[in-house]
């Protein structure tokens, strides 16, 4: 019976800590929408990915892609840059 | 023993892969290229020496008190797949491309014999905390070495023409052998530190 409570006990304190640092260190997930709103929405393709979702998708795997977006802006450009850096995107 | 030598003698004389044989998987599956065996191998040496302070602590004062020593395998496979967790949740967070290339093999730390191997026997040869330490880093320093020497090798022999029938895996296989074969010779150097 001793054996059951002490593995009961450390597994449940290994469980906290995990769920603490779960909850501090994972990163919060940004979805293709977010992205979207963020772009011009012309779905023009001049950027090769087809359209403003595809680039959002292409962001998602390397945050560098959005410079490949011709309607955007110079400055809009640094706002965007400025709000990948925020969500922790730009690395 | 000194502690230097104990070092030495993890690290090279009984190396926890060319001698003892443990934790082949990690060192034929992640050794494709020296960048990915770099991580792996600072991957095990956290994951090694963070844990086995803990399992210390928690066998000399849980366990044996308790009288449950039997339960050492369990608890340990507990405290290492935690440290894992914890490894793999930085690895992600901080260089996601290295969690990409070490892919499957990060997670599977918790269920390499090497970590689990280096745990048992810092307990079975009643080290003190401190022994320990060292016994643990220098296996995993010891482990790293050898998966990068292994891994810069195979990438050399990529560049080699090489048979048709050794392509690949046999002729890592003959490397990982000529390897052990030349570790057995660092014997010699343990048996100077003990006189």
């Amino acid at each position: 019976m001793n054996g059951v409570w002490i593995v009961t006990g450390i597994a449940f304190a290994f469980s906290v800590l995990l769920t603490i640092l779960t909850a501090l260190f994972s990163k919060k997930e940004i979805e293709e929408e977010d992205i979207i709103k963020h772009l011009p929405g012309y779905n023009c393709g001049v950027c090769g990915f087809g359209s403003c979702s595809g680039m959002a998708k292409a962001i998602l795997e390397d945050p560098r892609n959005y410079e490949k977006c011709r309607p955007m802006r110079k400055n809009e450009k640094e706002a965007f840059q400025t709000y990948l850096k925020e969500k922790g995107l730009w690395k | 023993m000194s502690l230097a030598s104990l070092f030495v003698m993890s690290a090279l004389t009984s190396n926890i892969v060319l001698t003892k044989f443990l934790g082949i998987c990690p060192f034929m599956g992640t050794s494709g290229s020296t960048k990915k065996a770099f991580g792996m191998g600072v991957s095990v040496t956290l994951v090694v020496t963070l844990s086995s302070i803990i399992t210390y602590f928690l066998y000399h004062y849980v366990l044996v008190p308790s009288n449950s020593t039997y339960l050492e395998t369990l608890v340990f496979i507990l405290v290492i797949a935690c440290f894992v967790q914890i490894l793999e949740l930085f690895v992600k967070r901080f260089f996601p491309s290295l969690h990409q290339s070490l892919g499957i093999y990060l997670p599977l730390i918790t269920t390499n014999c090497a970590v689990l191997g280096i745990m048992l026997l810092n307990i079975s040869n009643e080290y003190t905390l401190t022994e320990t330490i060292v016994s643990s880093i220098g296996s995993s320093v010891g482990f790293t070495l050898v998966i990068y020497v292994f891994s810069s090798i195979r990438e050399y022999l990529d560049t080699r023409k090489v048979p048709n029938c050794m392509k690949g895996y046999p002729i890592a296989f003959i490397v990982a052998a000529i390897m052990a074969l030349l570790c057995a010779r660092y014997v010699g150097i343990c048996w100077v530190s003990y006189y």
